[in-house]
């Protein structure tokens, strides 16, 4: 999967749907989001481990993209320029939970996961789901942005505020609980 | 290569993300040592699994419409802001109503009075007499258990949250595990008190769902006792110590759903 973000980066301009959106076209606008929900909330859901405040962080996503648009150059496709911006915004939204206690683990929603928009093995992948939204947060952070979404140890580190060596010590955290919970 | 740096830099060999030197003398290691052959295979395998995710994955509603109600109109040129980075969204923070279940008000009620003591304890626990830092930019909230709502907390002017700092060695000033240590009381004290509760019910839940709720205890309790241990090592981390506050956190909202199952 850390190839998508090789696909992700292609050069694009901005295309006819952005420059509408940027010029406040709400129609043009929602295009984008139909075209970009899906895996704006895969994200949000994976690194959130919650259903609920997945949507609510997808929401807040788009809304934040909206104010954001005009600022959008095309130096990279939309959808890589929204990708970074939700990882900033989930990210930016555990800060601002802090460590409170009802925002942390989501393991009853994992019917969350029942819409995959291809198909997969059901039973591996949603056991994978389900360890994964069992994770602490910070190693699970750091393990959906790493493995997951194939971001490098020192994007993580800048974007997450942490040392190169704690995001390392939390992937490997990460990886071992989850080999643990599925016995391997 | 030794057999000690082999297993520290497994992970980066898994990824592919060793220098070709370090690689090669991985790959030369690996031939000779079984146990670190199998954990490198162990990884791979785990990675394989990943990339096989769905990349993407459908919310269960149509979510435009919260999107639509919230978007202001903008004219065609209006500035807007290029900074992207580190944006705190204020509107994450909306509160998620859950709908109250007759059936469980006494469990409820336990979760509210363990909720308040733990929020307590918590600050207490994190405003020891001895050092204190704020973190710049990042809000407290401080939670109303139970209730399904969530009461934000008072936000410094700086919008810090207070936490207890690491003092320095030998200076005679409580550690961050000093500090943490009432609120660890109350946090068992809470798991305590819901694990009874649980006990209560066990017998109307699910096998399935036992064993599930079996299995991600488990996972939390390998977590607290990898980072208590870990404290104990470095008991004046700020960064262990919420771990371990954000694990105990974890514990304590999943006992908690599952008596409101």
């Amino acid at each position: 999967m850390a190839t998508m973000l090789v696909e992700r980066d292609a050069p694009s301009a901005v295309t006819e749907t952005v420059r509408r959106a940027q010029q406040g076209d709400v129609d043009a606008f929602e295009r984008l989001y139909r075209e970009n929900v899906d895996r704006i909330y895969a994200l949000c859901l994976r690194m959130s481990g919650d259903g609920v405040r997945a949507q609510e962080l997808t929401q807040d996503v788009f809304v934040r993209a909206w104010e954001k648009l005009g600022g959008f150059e095309g130096k990279s496709a939309f959808s890589t320029w929204l990708h970074r911006l939700a990882v900033n915004v989930v990210l930016g939204s555990r800060r601002a939970d802090g460590i409170r206690v009802g925002k942390v683990f989501g393991t009853d929603d994992l019917e969350a996961y029942e819409t995959p928009t291809r198909p997969a093995d059901p039973g591996d992948r949603v056991d994978l789901e389900r360890a994964i939204a069992t994770l602490p947060p910070g190693a699970r952070t750091v393990f959906v942005l790493h493995d997951v979404e194939g971001y490098k140890h020192e994007e993580i580190a800048e974007l997450h505020g942490i040392a190169v060596g704690t995001c390392k010590a939390q992937l490997h955290r990460a990886r071992r609980l989850l080999r643990e919970a599925l016995d391997r | 290569m030794t057999h000690e740096q082999a297993i520290e830099r497994l992970d980066d060999y898994a990824s592919g993300e060793l220098p070709d030197i370090e690689r090669r003398l991985m790959e030369r290691h690996l031939e000779g040592c079984g146990a670190c052959r199998a954990e490198a295979e162990a990884i791979r395998a785990l990675l394989a699994d990943v990339a096989a995710l769905p990349v993407a994955v459908a919310p269960s509603a149509d979510l435009w419409q919260g999107i639509a109600g919230r978007l202001e109109p903008r004219a065609a040129g209006a500035p807007v802001p290029v900074e992207e980075t580190n944006v705190i969204s204020l509107d994450s923070r909306r509160k998620v109503w859950q709908p109250p279940r007759w059936a469980l008000q006494i469990a409820a009620a336990l979760v509210m009075v363990v909720g308040s003591s733990l929020a307590t304890a918590k600050y207490l626990g994190r405003r020891p007499a001895g050092p204190v830092a704020t973190l710049p930019s990042v809000a407290a909230v401080t939670p109303a258990q139970g209730t399904g709502q969530e009461v934000e907390g008072t936000v410094g002017a700086s919008g810090g949250r207070q936490v207890a700092a690491p003092a320095p060695a030998g200076s005679g000033q409580m550690t961050a595990l000093a500090a943490f240590r009432p609120a660890e009381r109350e946090y068992q004290q809470a798991v305590d008190d819901l694990a009874r509760v649980l006990e209560t019910r066990r017998a109307s839940l699910a096998p399935e769902t036992v064993t599930t709720l079996e299995r991600n205890l488990a996972i939390i309790d390998a977590a607290i006792a990898e980072s208590r241990a870990a404290l104990v090592n470095d008991p004046n981390s700020r960064e262990l110590t919420e771990m371990l506050s954000s694990t105990y956190d974890a514990k304590v909202q999943l006992l908690r759903r599952a008596v409101q199952l």
